[in-house]
């Protein structure tokens, strides 16, 4: 791949920093591991 | 397992609920009080993921008895963003790319809110030292400590206005 056509593609996603979509979730404690979720009827093993 | 009535102050709402007297802290917040957020890493105080305050003190919520909350103010990460707004330390855990799996994200959150609350400005040994409990097998840690700083900065600038 040579420069110009790095450049005419006009990276709009390598080499920015967005921010990950799950990211709000796991930082405010709302995001559902496997451990947190309750089915109903759901056994447990003690 | 016997039940004891337990009434304390969960992020600043007054709870009850009935806690067994061999019952963690930590289970109690996730199975009677669907505060699921603090998370089981180990179970034996080692992982720091289930890192809650109790009365402003840093503790393992899986090494606190349930019953042991009688009469205490309890905060976790759910009280952490208040009305919506992220507190600095989210957003910069956010921007700074701090965490991946997100396992060890609340413990982490409320372990560095914890810190700089007594220490508004640590040095990167004094973050490492006090996130020393707790464990993340993602992010290497330099992405935690740089988004610590950065939040500590900010919070330094809010006070200083």
């Amino acid at each position: 791949m040579n420069d110009a056509f790095v450049q005419a593609a006009a990276l709009r996603v390598v080499g920015t920093r967005p921010i990950r979509p799950d990211g709000a979730d796991k930082v405010t404690g709302r995001a559902n591991f496997g451990a947190d979720l309750r089915m109903p009827g759901q056994l447990t093993g003690k | 397992m016997s039940k004891v009535r337990v009434s304390a102050v969960v992020n600043g709402e007054p709870v009850e609920f009935l806690g067994g007297t061999r019952q963690s802290l930590l289970d109690a917040l996730r199975d009677e009080l669907g505060l699921t957020g603090s998370k089981e890493g180990c179970g034996t105080g080692d992982c720091g993921a289930c890192s809650i305050t109790l009365d402003g003190t840093l503790v393992c919520s899986c090494l606190v008895l349930a019953p042991e909350a009688q009469g205490r103010r309890i905060e976790t990460i759910e009280g952490m963003a208040v009305n919506g707004v992220m507190h600095p330390l989210q957003q910069k855990f956010l921007e700074h790319a701090a965490l991946q799996c997100g396992f060890c994200t609340p413990g982490l959150l409320v372990a560095a809110k914890a810190l700089l609350e007594r220490n508004p400005d640590p040095t990167e040994t004094e973050i490492r030292y006090w996130l020393a409990g707790n464990l993340c097998r993602c992010t290497g840690y330099d992405k935690i400590v740089r988004a610590v700083q950065d939040a500590a900065a900010e919070l330094r600038q809010e006070a200083a206005r």
